[in-house]
Formats: C-alpha cells, sequence, structure tokens
C-alpha cells in the first residue's frame, strides 16, 4: 500500500472527511463543483478503497446501486461479479497496492486513473475508470487497462 | 448524458449573459463553471472533428497548446510528436473513424470514453482520454486503451 493510500485508509477508518479533490499532493486534483459530485467522488474512493485495500465485497457492496453493470472484459456482470473479482484479487495478489492519480466528475460521471501495482516490486498497470451513479450509488463501471511499458516515446511518465 | 453538440447552445446563452452582467451584477458561479466545462468539452470534441474525423492536422494543431505535454507512452513529446503520430495514423489508416461516447469535463481536465476503428472491418479499441485544457487549448494528454476482445465475462460491451 502506497503512503497516500495508508493516509486514505487511516483517514476512512477514523471516520475523518477527506477534502474533496484532494488526493496527493503532486496530482492536479479537480475540484468537484456540486456537493452532488463531491460525494461521488467520495463514494468512488471508498469503492476503490473496498476493492484494493480492504478487498471486502460486503464493503463494497454499500457504494453500489440496485443494479451494477459491469464492462470490464475479465469481471462477471453485477455485484456478484465484482464479489468474485475482489475474492481472486484477496486470493491472488495479497500484497496488490493502488494510487489513484486523477479524479474527475461531472453530473453523474466520475473518471479515475490509478496506478495499480500487483505486487510491491512491479511496474505495474494504469487503469481508467468510470463509474456512472443513481441516486448517490455506482450502477455502471466502464474501463480501460494497460500495463505500463519499460519504455516511452516520451519522458513525460504515463501519468 | 446530454448531448454535447447541442450544449454548444447553451455555452452561447452562458456567454451572453455573462457578458450582459455588470459589476454590481455578478455572474452566479454555477453559471461560469458550467461555461467553462462545456467550453473545455468543446474543445476537445473540435479537436477529435479536425484530428481524427477530417484527419486534418493544419486545422488540429491550432487547439494544441505550444506546450503540449504528451503521457501517452507510444506518441512523441510535444505539438511536433503529435503532429508525427497524425502522420503515420493518417497515412497507414485513412478510413480511420471514432465515437466519442461521453465526455466529462471538470477543473480544466476533460475525459472522453473513445471507439476508435483504425480500419472500417476492425471490432475496434476503446480507449479513455483525458486533456488538461487551458485558455482553450489541448496542453497537456493522457490515454490507457484497449483491444475490444473476442469474448467478455459479460454481455454488456466494453463501451
Amino acid at each position: 500500500m502506497t503512503l497516500s493510500n495508508s493516509i486514505l485508509s487511516t483517514a476512512m477508518a477514523l471516520g475523518l472527511a477527506l477534502p474533496a479533490g484532494v488526493i496527493a499532493a503532486s496530482s492536479p486534483a479537480a475540484v468537484p463543483q456540486t456537493s452532488a459530485e463531491a460525494a461521488n467522488i467520495e463514494t468512488a474512493r471508498n469503492l476503490y478503497a473496498a476493492i484494493f485495500a480492504a478487498r471486502d465485497s460486503a464493503l463494497a457492496a454499500r457504494y453500489l446501486g440496485p443494479e451494477y453493470i459491469q464492462h470490464a472484459q475479465d469481471v462477471a456482470d453485477g455485484k456478484e461479479g465484482l464479489a468474485r473479482a475482489i475474492a481472486d484479487i484477496a486470493a491472488q495478489t495479497p500484497q496488490i497496492s493502488y494510487e489513484i492519480k486523477h479524479i474527475i466528475a461531472e453530473d453523474n460521471l466520475v473518471t479515475l486513473m490509478s496506478h495499480v501495482r500487483p505486487t510491491p516490486d512491479s511496474r505495474g498497470q494504469m487503469l481508467f475508470n468510470i463509474f456512472r451513479f443513481d441516486d448517490g450509488k455506482i450502477v455502471e463501471h466502464w474501463e480501460t487497462v494497460q500495463d505500463i511499458p519499460e519504455t516511452s516515446a516520451n519522458g513525460n511518465g504515463v501519468f | 448524458m446530454p448531448n454535447p453538440f447541442v450544449r454548444f447552445g447553451l455555452i452561447a446563452g452562458l456567454l451572453t449573459l455573462a457578458g450582459a452582467a455588470t459589476a454590481s451584477q455578478p455572474v452566479s458561479t454555477v453559471a461560469a463553471t458550467t461555461v467553462s466545462r462545456d467550453a473545455d468539452k468543446a474543445v476537445v470534441l473540435a479537436f477529435y472533428e479536425a484530428a481524427f474525423g477530417r484527419l486534418d492536422l493544419n486545422k488540429a494543431r491550432r487547439y494544441l497548446d505550444d506546450g503540449f505535454i504528451q503521457h501517452d507512452p507510444a506518441v512523441e513529446d510535444g505539438v511536433d510528436g503529435f503532429a508525427r503520430y497524425h502522420q503515420r495514423l493518417s497515412s497507414t489508416h485513412p478510413r480511420y473513424s471514432y465515437e466519442i461516447r461521453r465526455a466529462i469535463s471538470s477543473g480544466g481536465l476533460v475525459t472522453v470514453h473513445v471507439l476508435q476503428r483504425l480500419n472500417p472491418w476492425d471490432r475496434g479499441d476503446v480507449q479513455i482520454h483525458m486533456y488538461r485544457v487551458v485558455d482553450g487549448a489541448l496542453a497537456e494528454h493522457w490515454v490507457v486503451g484497449n483491444p475490444i476482445p473476442a469474448t467478455s465475462l459479460n454481455a454488456n460491451g466494453l463501451i
């Protein structure tokens, strides 16, 4: 788990409300512009923490609506599909860590760009997630994932 | 999600309202931020139409900031780097096409969820791009993409 995630998890465990839009000091965080968007961002962060840090499908389900439409190709549909994916993460990559790099919200959609490392010494993967919300709960998910390449045509990093 | 092209009309209307306000009648923050969000989104959509709809590099360049920062590991840095990438794309895939399925704009960052087909007969790739928009120009770009798989654990499609 990265330092920023430790802080995030600790803050959540203490029930502290994190300032909306604050991710990590180095992130060009976008400030959410409505209270509903700020709440959606917080819920998306909480779902991420439930999946990748707590690896707790019951916790994750708290943030989901009555339906959860899954578009990620390697995850089965619905809440049960997500629960199986979380169980796989816990069983197969117990050292997995993540860092949310960017997060923006508009209307009922939230996008996250994040860095996930299956093991501490791996280069890891870059992910974009889009979550659709209905009445404050996540009801649909899209994703793109790429392994972070060893080399790049530019010197800027992928994040 | 409202059709972004329909929202051009909204942008124009709100800009008129903002322009008519006097110092003693400040424009509401909500109206101003809506204008900014939609204006940033409009820049990205216009860039897409020029760069990837018309494959018109000269027109596309007008939407790129001089200091354009590229994070896509497959593309060289800067406006010149984008130009070289675009020349490769348009020469090898003259029938390139794209669809933007959703767009999210907040705080100067715009995300677009894109289905691209390098050739008309391709299954296609799903990409999530993010742009930082500064003063009406694209200043920075991130992307993660995946080919649409032949099979998926769910029946909802990748996009």
